[in-house]
This record gives C-alpha cells, sequence and structure tokens, in this order.
C-alpha cells in the first residue's frame, strides 16, 4: 500500500530531482572509473530506499526503507578503497544502526496498537506504550539526522564521492529522520528534549564549521547545523515550516555540494581550503552560483533561505524561551553567516596559491545540473511560499525583527574590525576541540572500540576458560583418570600390596565381626567368601 | 520454486554420471507439488507426519546438498575419494530426510545418530589441519552426551505407552516429577545439538577444522535438526515448558550478548561465521521458547534464512581460503582489489546476516523480536546489545576483509569462476526472494 499527500508527493519530488540532476552530474565527476555501473546502483537503491520511506504509512517498511539506507550510504562511502574511508563507513553504518534497532523495537512496541500503521497513533492522546515508541522513534531519527550524541558520523561521512554527499546531505539520508519525525509530529507534539539537543547541535556545529579546514567538512558541517534548525522548528510544534525548510535546504545545499565537487575536482582533488584560492578567476560562474547558495543559506532576502529561516527566527523569538538558549540560536545563526563569509573570503578573495583551476568551464555534463539546481535553488522558496504556504500570524516588537535583520550587520561589522585577519587562525589545542565538534568523532569510535576489548576476556574467561574446563577437556581429563584405575591396580609395587593387604584385613576383620554376632547367616556368607 | 523445478531438471540431464542427482529430481518435483499447499498444512501417513516445518528442512537439506557438491569442488577432484565422499554425502541427506519425514521418535533418533557418522567421517578425512582430530572428538562427544540419556527415556515412554509416536505421546500418566526429568533429558539433547549457548564449544571447532561441505551441512542442516527435535516435542511438553521457559530464553539473550563481544575480538574467519551463528541460535531459542505462535512461524523463518546464509558465508570464506590459504582477517585484507568479484556476495551475505531489508531474516526478526517483546517487556533493554553487536562484527568482518592493504606476501590467485558465482547466487535467491511468500503478508 502506498500512500501520497502533499508531503510525499512533494518531498518524492524533490528528491527525485536531485536524485537525477546528481547521476547527470558524475558523468563528469568520475570519469573513467570502472566502477561506474556499481556507483548508479547504489545511487539508485539508495533512491528506491528513500522513497519506500516516503511513502509508506507503515513502520515495517519505513525499516526496509531505513535499513537499507544505512547499508548503501555505507557502500556509497566506502566507494573509494582507502583507510580513511573505511573507518568513515563503519562509523555511519554503525551510527544508522542504533537508529536501526531503535525503530525494530518501535515496530514490535507498536504492535501493541494492534497493527504496524502509525497513522491512527496520532488519534491516542496518552498512553505508556506511545512514550516508549516515541522515544525509541525520537531515537531512531536524530542517528540518522546526526544530532549531538550520534553526530560524529555526518562529517566523517564525507569521504564519499561529492556527487553522493551532495545527494545524503541535502535529500536523502540526513532528511529521512526529519521526514520521521514530521510523520510523528502530532505524538512529539512540544518536546523539550529534543528541543535542547538540536539547540545544542546547531551551536557545536557552527562553532565547529568556523574552524575547519576542509571545505566538504564545512558544508557538512552546515548541514548539521542547518538540520539542527529544522529539528528546532519540529520540536517546537510547527511542521510545515519545519518542512519547508527541510526542500529549501535540500535544494542549496545540493547546490553547495555539486559546486564544491567541481572546485575539488578541477583543483586535482583538493579539498582544503587554504588551497582554494583565486577561484573567482578560474571559474567565475560556477563561483557565482556557489555565492548564490551561500547567500540562500544565509538567509538573504528574496532568495530561498530567506523566506523559512526568518520566518523561523521570528517563530523562535515569540516564543517563550530563556535568555540562554535565545542567546546560543542567534549566535549559531551569526556564526552561520561567519562561515559562509569565511568561505568566500578563503576560495575567492585571496590571491592565487600553487594549485590553480585547471579545467575549461564549459564541460556541460557538469554545467547543466548546476545551472539546473541554481535556478531552482533561488526561486525554489519563492515557489514554494506560493504554492504551499499556511499562514501564520507573529507578532513581535520593533527590536526584535530589527535584532534578526541585524545579524548580517553584526558579521560586516565583525569583519570590518578584525580585517583581514579575522579569518586567519593558527592551530591550538582549544580549535582542535572546537574544530572535532567537541571530540565527538573520538568519543563515539575510541572510547567505544575500548568497550570491545571485553570480548576478549569473555574469550578467556568463557570459551577458552570455564566451559572448556567443565566442558570438553575436563570430561577428558575424567576419562583418562578412570580408565587407567584399574591399569594401576594390576601394577605390582609396594603400594597395591599394600593396598590389597589391608582390604583384606579389612574384610577379615569384618568376617569377624559377623562371626561374633552368630547368626546362621552370617557363618555361611563367611564361608562364601573365604572360598572365594 | 519453478526456476528451482527447471534447476533439478537441467542438473538431472547434465550429470547423468551421478545417478545421485536423479534422487534430487524426484524430491524436488515431490516437494514442488507439496510446496503449493497452503500456508499450515500437515499429511499424517502411517510412518510419516509431514508440515511445513518438515517440508520446508527437506527442501533446505537438498538444496544445500546440491550446494555441497558444487561447492566442495577441490575435495571431490581426487578421483580415489571421491566416491567416497560422495557416498557419505548422500548418506547423510538420506538419514536427514528420513529424521525430518517420520513421526516415530526412535526412528528420529536412530538417524538423528546416523547423521553423525558421515559428517564424522568427512571432518576427519577431509578437514585441512591436524586440530580436525580434536575437533571431531568433540563434534561427537558433545552430541552422544546429549542424547543418551533421550534414548533411555524413549525406552522408558515405550514401556508405558507402547508407542513411539510423537502424534500419540501424551505425558499425563506420568508423576510431576517424572516428566520433568524426562523433559529434561529430551531437552537438553536437542540443546546441545541446536547449540545453546555453554554447550557450543564443539560448535566453532567443527566448523573451523571443516572442509567447506561439512560447514554448510552443520551450519544449513545438523543445527536445525535440533531445533525440529525442539519443535516436535513442543507440544507434548508445553505445560512444563511454561515453568523453565525463562530459564532457556535468559540464557539465548545472554549468549547474544556475551558471543557479541566474542565476535568483536575474533580473527578467525571461519569461526567468526561460526560464533555468528551461535549468536543466531540464541535468537531463535529465545523466540521458540516462549511458546507463542509469532515466535514458533519466526523460528520458521529464521531456520531457513540462517541455514542459507550461513553456509553462504561459510562458502565464500572457503574462497578465500583456497586461494590465499589463510583463515586469519589480517592477512585477508584488500580483497576488493584482489578479487573484486567475490565483494558483492560477501557485502550481501554478511548484510542478510545482519537482517537487511530485503531478506527473510528481517522478517524472521521482526516476529522473534514480537514474541520476545511479548514474552517479557523487559527484554527491550536486552535485545538492542545484541542486535547492534551483530552488525558491529559483521561490518567490521566486511570492512577489514575488504579495505585496507593487501597482505603483501600474496602475488598469484585465481580469479572468481563460474562455478563459485553460482554457488553463491543460488544461495542468495532464497534468502532475498523468499518474503514473497504469503508468510511476510501477516505483517503488512
Amino acid at each position: 500500500m502506498f500512500f501520497f499527500d502533499w508531503i510525499r508527493l512533494s518531498f518524492s519530488g524533490i528528491v527525485l530531482i536531485i536524485s537525477s540532476l546528481v547521476l547527470f552530474y558524475r558523468y563528469s565527476y568520475i570519469k573513467g572509473d570502472p566502477n561506474q555501473k556499481k556507483f548508479i546502483f547504489l545511487v539508485f537503491l539508495f533512491v528506491v530506499s528513500m522513497l519506500l520511506i516516503i511513502t509508506s504509512p507503515n513502520l515495517i517498511r519505513i525499516l526496509l526503507g531505513w535499513d537499507g539506507l544505512g547499508l548503501v550510504s555505507y557502500c556509497l562511502v566506502v566507494y573509494y578503497q582507502n583507510n580513511k574511508s573505511a573507518n568513515a563507513g563503519i562509523i555511519t553504518v554503525l551510527s544508522n544502526r542504533i537508529g536501526d534497532v531503535a525503530l525494530l523495537l518501535a515496530i514490535s512496541w507498536i504492535l501493541n496498537f494492534g497493527s504496524c500503521n502509525f497513522y491512527y497513533i496520532t488519534f491516542i492522546y496518552s498512553n505508556c506504550h506511545l512514550l516508549v515508541i516515541f522515544t525509541l522513534v525520537i531515537i531512531a531519527a536524530i542517528t540518522k539526522s546526526a544530532q549531538i550524541p550520534f553526530s560524529a558520523w555526518l562529517p566523517a561521512a564525507i569521504a564519499a564521492p561529492t556527487p553522493v554527499s551532495s545527494l545524503v546531505h541535502s535529500s536523502t539520508l540526513v532528511t529521512a529522520g526529519v521526514y520521521l519525525l514530521i510523520r510523528f509530529s502530532r505524538v512529539i507534539n512540544i518536546n523539550y528534549f529534543l528541543f535542547l539537543i538540536s539547540v545544542l547541535t546547531i551551536f557545536i556545529s557552527g562553532l565547529g564549521a568556523n574552524y575547519e579546514m576542509d571545505l566538504k567538512k564545512v558544508i557538512a558541517l552546515s548541514t548539521l547545523s542547518q538540520l539542527g534548525v529544522i529539528i528546532i522548528v519540529l520540536s517546537l510544534g510547527i511542521r510545515e515550516l519545519a518542512y519547508f525548510h527541510l526542500l529549501g535546504h535540500a535544494l542549496f545545499k545540493s547546490l553547495l555540494f555539486l559546486c564544491a565537487g567541481f572546485f575539488i575536482h578541477s583543483i586535482t582533488d583538493c579539498q582544503d581550503i587554504r588551497y582554494l584560492r583565486s577561484l573567482w578567476y578560474g571559474a567565475p560562474i560556477i563561483s557565482i552560483f556557489f555565492l548564490a547558495a551561500r547567500i540562500s543559506l544565509c538567509g538573504f532576502p528574496f532568495i530561498t533561505g530567506f523566506y523559512t529561516k526568518d520566518l523561523i527566527l521570528e517563530f523562535f523569538f515569540i516564543k517563550n524561551i530563556n535568555i540562554f538558549i535565545l542567546l546560543l540560536i542567534y549566535l549559531s545563526t551569526i556564526f552561520t553567516i561567519i562561515y559562509s563569509f569565511r568561505l568566500v573570503f578563503f576560495s575567492f578573495i585571496r590571491t592565487l596559491s600553487f594549485k590553480v583551476i585547471l579545467r575549461k568551464n564549459d564541460d556541460s555534463e557538469i554545467f547543466f545540473p548546476i545551472i539546473f539546481l541554481f535556478f531552482i535553488s533561488v526561486s525554489g522558496g519563492r515557489i514554494i511560499f506560493w504554492v504551499f504556504f499556511p499562514n501564520f500570524f507573529i507578532y513581535i516588537s520593533m527590536f526584535i525583527k530589527i535584532f534578526i535583520i541585524l545579524r548580517l550587520a553584526v558579521v560586516f561589522i565583525l569583519i570590518f574590525i578584525r580585517n583581514k585577519s579575522f579569518f586567519n587562525i593558527g592551530y591550538r589545542k582549544r580549535i582542535f576541540f572546537i574544530r572535532s565538534i567537541w571530540n565527538l568523532p573520538y568519543i563515539s569510535s575510541i572510547f567505544f572500540t575500548r568497550i570491545l576489548f571485553i570480548g576478549l576476556n569473555f574469550i578467556k574467561i568463557f570459551d577458552q576458560g570455564w566451559l572448556e574446563y567443565f566442558g570438553g577437556q575436563m570430561g577428558y581429563k575424567n576419562l583418562i583418570k578412570n580408565s587407567t584405575l584399574f591399569d594401576k591396580l594390576n601394577i605390582l609395587d609396594l603400594k597395591s600390596y599394600l593396598f590389597f593387604i589391608t582390604f583384606i584385613l579389612i574384610l577379615l576383620i569384618q568376617l569377624l565381626y559377623l562371626n561374633s554376632l552368630k547368626l546362621k547367616h552370617s557363618v555361611e556368607v563367611t564361608r562364601i567368601v573365604l572360598y572365594f | 520454486m519453478i526456476t528451482l523445478f527447471f534447476l533439478s531438471i537441467s542438473l538431472f540431464f547434465l550429470s547423468s554420471g551421478w545417478w545421485y542427482f536423479g534422487i534430487f529430481f524426484f524430491i524436488f518435483i515431490f516437494i514442488f507439488f507439496f510446496s503449493m499447499f497452503p500456508l499450515n498444512y500437515e499429511i499424517i501417513f502411517s510412518f510419516c507426519y509431514l508440515d511445513t516445518l518438515s517440508f520446508s528442512l527437506i527442501f533446505l537439506s537438498i538444496w544445500l546438498f546440491y550446494i555441497m557438491v558444487l561447492a566442495s569442488f577441490f575435495s571431490i577432484i581426487e578421483k580415489i575419494k571421491r566416491r567416497v565422499y560422495l557416498f557419505l554425502i548422500n548418506f547423510l541427506l538420506f538419514s536427514l530426510i528420513i529424521s525430518f519425514c517420520t513421526n516415530n521418535l526412535f526412528i528420529f533418533y536412530f538417524f538423528f545418530e546416523c547423521s553423525l557418522i558421515p559428517t564424522l567421517l568427512i571432518i576427519m578425512g577431509w578437514g585441512f589441519q591436524p586440530e580436525r582430530l580434536q575437533a571431531s572428538v568433540y563434534f561427537l562427544f558433545y552430541t552422544l552426551f546429549g542424547s543418551l540419556p533421550l534414548l533411555l527415556i524413549l525406552f522408558i515412554i515405550y514401556l508405558y505407552e507402547g508407542v513411539f509416536n510423537f502424534l500419540i505421546f501424551n505425558f499425563l500418566i506420568f508423576s510431576n516429577f517424572e516428566i520433568f526429568i524426562f523433559c529434561f533429558c529430551i531437552f537438553i539433547a536437542f540443546l546441545i545439538k541446536i547449540p545453546i549457548y555453554l554447550f557450543h564449544l564443539w560448535l566453532p571447532k567443527a566448523h573451523v577444522e571443516a572442509p567447506v561441505a561439512g560447514s554448510i551441512v552443520l551450519a544449513g542442516i545438523l543445527l536445525k535438526l535440533g531445533g525440529y527435535g525442539i519443535c516436535r516435542v513442543i507440544l507434548i511438553t508445553e505445560f512444563i515448558l511454561h515453568k523453565i521457559r525463562f530459564f532457556i530464553i535468559s540464557l539465548s539473550l545472554v549468549a547474544i550478548f556475551y558471543i557479541g563481544f566474542q565476535c568483536c575480538r575474533l580473527n578467525d574467519l571461519k569461526a567468526l561465521v561460526a560464533y555468528s551463528s551461535v549468536a543466531h541460535i540464541g535468537i531463535v531459542l529465545g523466540g521458540l521458547f516462549t511458546l507463542f505462535y509469532w515466535g514458533y512461524r519466526g523460528r520458521l523463518i529464521i531456520i531457513i534464512s540462517h541455514g542459507i546464509v550461513s553456509s553462504g558465508l561459510f562458502c565464500v570464506v572457503n574462497l578465500y581460503y583456497e586461494r590465499i590459504s589463510r583463515r586469519s582477517l589480517f592477512l585477508n585484507k584488500g580483497e576488493f582489489l584482489l578479487i573484486p568479484g567475490l565483494n558483492l556476495f560477501i557485502f550481501l551475505l554478511l548484510v542478510a546476516n545482519i537482517s537487511a531489508p530485503p531478506t527473510i531474516n528481517l522478517e524472521s526478526e521482526i516476529f522473534l523480536i514480537f514474541s520476545l517483546l511479548g514474552y517479557r517487556n523487559f527484554i527491550i533493554v536486552f535485545f538492542p546489545f545484541g542486535s547492534f553487536l551483530g552488525a558491529v562484527f559483521t561490518l567490521y568482518i566486511y570492512s577489514f576483509s575488504q579495505h585496507g592493504k593487501n597482505f603483501s606476501l600474496i602475488y598469484s590467485w585465481l580469479n572468481v569462476r563460474s562455478r563459485e558465482c553460482h554457488v553463491l547466487i543460488s544461495h542468495l535467491i532464497p534468502v532475498n526472494l523468499l518474503f514473497i511468500k504469503r508468510i511476510s503478508f501477516l505483517l503488512f
């Protein structure tokens, strides 16, 4: 059974558009790769499993797509054969596996209501089973959308080829979790746990992106922060707005990744932004597209990001949230602008470096999808605004309204004050801590591999220890011991002689005792024994 | 099913020299007709009792024996040993089919023990390392140790009841204590055979030392023989099992947990696959001893899927072993560059092992987790660990064996042959396509 409503149709449309453009883009990007067919099949499976998630009202079918997304994303992350991508793939797939298990448990718990469909669940308002189900669903969703305890995999997953990252970060893998939350939004309603997690996520990832030197990683961290924004909105209970931000974000994020892929590919496969200089001269048109996507991400007026992001910020400020969280949200939106301009500063404004673009710009296979996505991602927000935006009534004071718009000015002032040295940051320990999103990759990899060392103890204690001792080995020893007992008695030495003598003596004493009782029966016994 | 049918016909004509394929052919037709029956069916002749479980197990065993002959190419290629080898395989198949068909518990017991002998000879005769002697002794004596009390119990029951037929059995004439002893003796035999945790030591040893055919038959069918026995006597002893099932369920859950951790530290490929099958058996037993219908059904599916998947994994591991002559995970690195043809197969089989979407493993896992959570809600705390650790070590096998740098002493290897591809695909097709059966649609 497939089920369609306006969310499903529009979302699957976006997924299909972006995936087709990405498949078009890969003609040029992995030209000459012997595994091209594998790549196409994997992307196809990826899209199919995403569509399974989108179009199903049934948790089991969602699980099919959910598992499929995890495993296929693993295959795509380990597409290049090296250690780094193997490690990234393991982190990715195991983080997703936690979500799979949570969803599996949610399925088995949802059967308490008699079926695996989750549609009617919204009509059960208070039930203890519902609490378990949506806790599990939230765990599943925050693993897929890489919120805070599980956010290590998203920056690591950039080891995949860039078209794949474009697909993963924009509309498929990470948005699956958000999509599940949108489906369960009536159950979750206003959830402060989710709210806190996502606020922390946008803060940490925004801060991390400001110190990151890897082009793709900066974009990945910006994805993380945008996902955080979406989930904040969801946790405040406004699912339409979250969904529209999801769509807009999908459009400009895929554009960003495709442009970044072009840059990386044309500067001899280098993605350190300290090498990416003067792209403005090498690839002017694609630079404009990149800039447009960046500006759209920051919420520049009347480009896609503006329509949703501005509304989202206003929604935060009309809620009753305390000053600390308000400050965190405000700071992280400022961070978004800062890292966007930092990227622009590093890659476009600075003078020539060793590496320059070695590629002509009129490669139509790479050019067409980027142009197409550019037009959609600039005008997409407006189209969404026309077509299906609900009415929102927002009442805020003039001060706060200006406060929101002021954030751009704040950034420009900051840059202007510090001049060029604003973005030049050396290597320091504290910065390493911030850049690695507060050590989350190390916590989620090294910390847990330590725990797996218990396994060796288990092998030593159980399988090679007690089970062997009470099982095969002891049986073997006892068999040897018991079967040699009679052999030992046959050997004539002092010990067995003495043993025999004592045995006979005991017997005689016993007989004497029996005789002393003067029983008729015992005399016969004595006779028989002596005769024997 | 139709493809299998035609496949068997083609096999019959191709290998006219090998007479035993003729038997396969007839049995295929037999099963082909009976598998079109509805979901639950029982056929009772004078001497045999057939239902979905026994049909699917007979079908599985024929399917796997056909794969065994194909997979153990290097064992058959020696002409002197070949006849003995094929005779042993046929004898094993015969005894297995009889023990799956019969309704007589004594005959079941007899052929249950009969199947030990050819397996023992296969492990001893065609194994690779000298440790195979110890392994085969472990294999033999663990099973015998468990199953001798069963024989005594069968005779005692026969003295009182006059039948061996498990359909007519009832324990109501005995006192409670006697029934408890009987149940203990019956189940200890089957639980060692399956094997339950704490009695599983023979399994990794036998698997590691056996040739590929031995591994396939052990993982695929011989383990299921114990499960089959449990299913047959579970209906008689249900009232006593209500009191002792908590013990077996908790033991199996502990097994999933411990063995999941152990597998993360093993570096022997064959031993890893063997231990993973012990963990799976833990889930099977847990689901089965909840005594729910969902658990019973899920156990049937997982028996089939696990039989196929683990035998496929043993095949893949054996293919690596044939090329590189090592089972160690540290020396089997970077296989994706060496043998890219096997990459897809090993990935599909491994993800089927951790219940990836289209496989019937996922379905069975859902069934079993339903029944386990139906038994106690508290299991929701333990089950995720097992499921997650399964994914950890399975993907660890894939990542370690396919990625990274190659072992530099390997300088010549064969590429994948069409025979090997055929073996692996014939594992993958049933696992990935059997969800079309009607059982699956209970869920949707």
